[in-house]
């Protein structure tokens, strides 16, 4: 059976960064073999998605988060993931 | 014009001494001049450094304001404070003189010979001498006029590159000026644009290996690398006026220099522009500025504004000498360092999200932070730099 596919997206733009969006990146690497070995997670850069007051911004297969810490990353990405 | 006179110097203090006996100064003259001495005070440590410092600055006033080279070498001899223990006033230099054409006056006293770099084989400069009695002994001084074509390099150093290794039994009279000349012909048929920076640092290296990583005597090497401008585009910030998007596109597309693409929405807005891919390097994490992106056309593709500051930081302060590729700070600081005239293109839209008091404070001000940057590189690293707002 082929694992199931989370890809998420993080802005590391100057605001999402300085509102932390870097330590997402270094918790999810950090936490993601661990938590979620079942599951294959995609995590890639991307820039200014234009909401920077909102930020960090983080999408999970196409959807859109706000305000996304280390403290609610774990149950963002568990909204998708299937049982 | 379209030529540039590069010059950079590297210089290491003699082993467990504290302070520089060797002096190197260089200054732009306001008529595109570029004045450089070398200096080297008798002995090392701070009178060494005293000597060498006030003989410097002398000669870099009296060249700046163009005074007869012969005549700037009297003055000096005449000035210089005595060696109490030698009963000698004593520090030994070399001045170049260069304008933009590349005519070049040079004055030379006591350093070992002043090396023209040229199609991979050293030209003899043919110099005049001139002699002045002082209190304590007689003095000649070398001096020239050459004229410098594009590729050709000026290379002067203090006796502690000659003399490295002296003593041991592979080069009981040290490293030799004509092992120098070959070592340097060989790293420059290697690389033959090797910039001013790391031909200096090569050489100075060199010789600190050759006195086993212990320099015997202060170690300085300057490079005058005279070559056609490199020129370096840096876009920065969303234009004020959306509308004027297209316009920074085709700026972007029309340079042919280098071209660094600072900030999230800037890069989104030329790689749209170009109608090129933008992916964000996730193997470039730091934890305090953002990775760089990958764009096709450009040379650096970074975050805007934490970047630019850091960068700042960098030029003023670290010792950029020897930059490793480190972070997307770096390579920015990396590519100012080789270029020569510099063009920013800076958009004035306000980020609401950075006027917060939670944000860094520099965050808010893209201009005060391009215009601070632009001081730093005109005034210390000598650049040419014109700035655009849209």
């Amino acid at each position: 059976m082929s694992k199931e596919k989370i890809n998420i997206e993080l802005c590391l733009g100057s605001s999402c960064f300085s509102k932390g969006s870097n330590k997402i990146v270094d918790f999810l690497e950090e936490k993601l073999s661990d938590n979620f070995f079942d599951i294959e997670i995609s995590l890639k850069g991307c820039l200014c998605k234009d909401k920077c007051t909102e930020g960090p911004i983080v999408k999970i297969n196409d959807k859109l988060y706000t305000n996304v810490s280390t403290d609610n990353i774990t149950s963002l990405i568990n909204e998708h993931i299937s049982n | 014009m379209n030529n540039t006179i590069e010059v950079a110097h590297y210089n290491l203090h003699k082993y467990k001494e504290k302070v520089a006996g060797d002096c190197f100064l260089m200054n732009k003259a306001p008529d595109e001049r570029i004045v450089a001495t070398l200096a080297d005070g008798m002995g090392s440590g701070v009178k060494a450094n005293i000597l060498s410092e006030l003989t410097a600055s002398m000669l870099q006033r009296f060249m700046l304001a163009n005074v007869n080279t012969v005549r700037a070498a009297n003055s000096i001899m005449e000035t210089l404070p005595i060696c109490s223990v030698r009963k000698v006033s004593y520090s030994t230099f070399t001045s170049l003189n260069i304008s933009p054409d590349g005519v070049t006056k040079t004055l030379e006293y006591d350093n070992p010979e002043l090396l023209w770099f040229r199609n991979n084989e050293f030209l003899q400069i043919t110099k005049k001498t001139s002699s002045i009695e002082t209190n304590t002994t007689r003095n000649t001084t070398l001096y020239a006029e050459i004229k410098l074509e594009f590729g050709d390099r000026l290379i002067m150093f203090s006796d502690g590159v000659t003399q490295a290794g002296m003593g041991f039994s592979a080069t009981p009279l040290g490293w030799r000026i004509n092992n120098v000349k070959k070592y340097i012909k060989d790293i420059i048929s290697n690389e033959t644009t090797i910039s001013a920076k790391d031909l200096s640092f090569n050489i100075v290296e060199k010789a600190k290996e050759m006195d086993l990583n212990q320099p015997k005597d202060d170690i300085t090497c300057a490079v005058v690398y005279y070559r056609k401008t490199r020129e370096l585009m840096v876009i920065t910030g969303p234009p004020g006026d959306r509308n004027k998007c297209p316009y920074m596109v085709e700026q972007f597309q029309q340079f042919s220099g280098k071209k660094i693409v600072s900030g999230g929405t800037t890069s989104k807005i030329i790689a749209d522009g170009i109608g090129a891919d933008l992916e964000v390097d996730m193997t470039d994490m730091h934890s305090d500025i953002p990775p760089r992106s990958i764009m096709k056309g450009a040379a650096l593709v970074t975050e805007g504004l934490l970047t630019i500051n850091k960068v700042i930081n960098i030029l003023d302060n670290e010792n950029i000498t020897q930059i490793k590729d480190i972070d997307a700070a770096h390579r920015m600081v990396e590519l100012f360092i080789d270029t020569d005239s510099i063009y920013f293109l800076v958009g004035t839209a306000i980020n609401e999200a950075h006027q917060n008091q939670n944000m860094p404070v520099e965050m808010g001000l893209r201009r005060i932070s391009i215009n601070k940057l632009a001081n730093i590189l005109r005034e210390k690293y000598l650049k040419k730099v014109t700035i655009e707002y849209v």
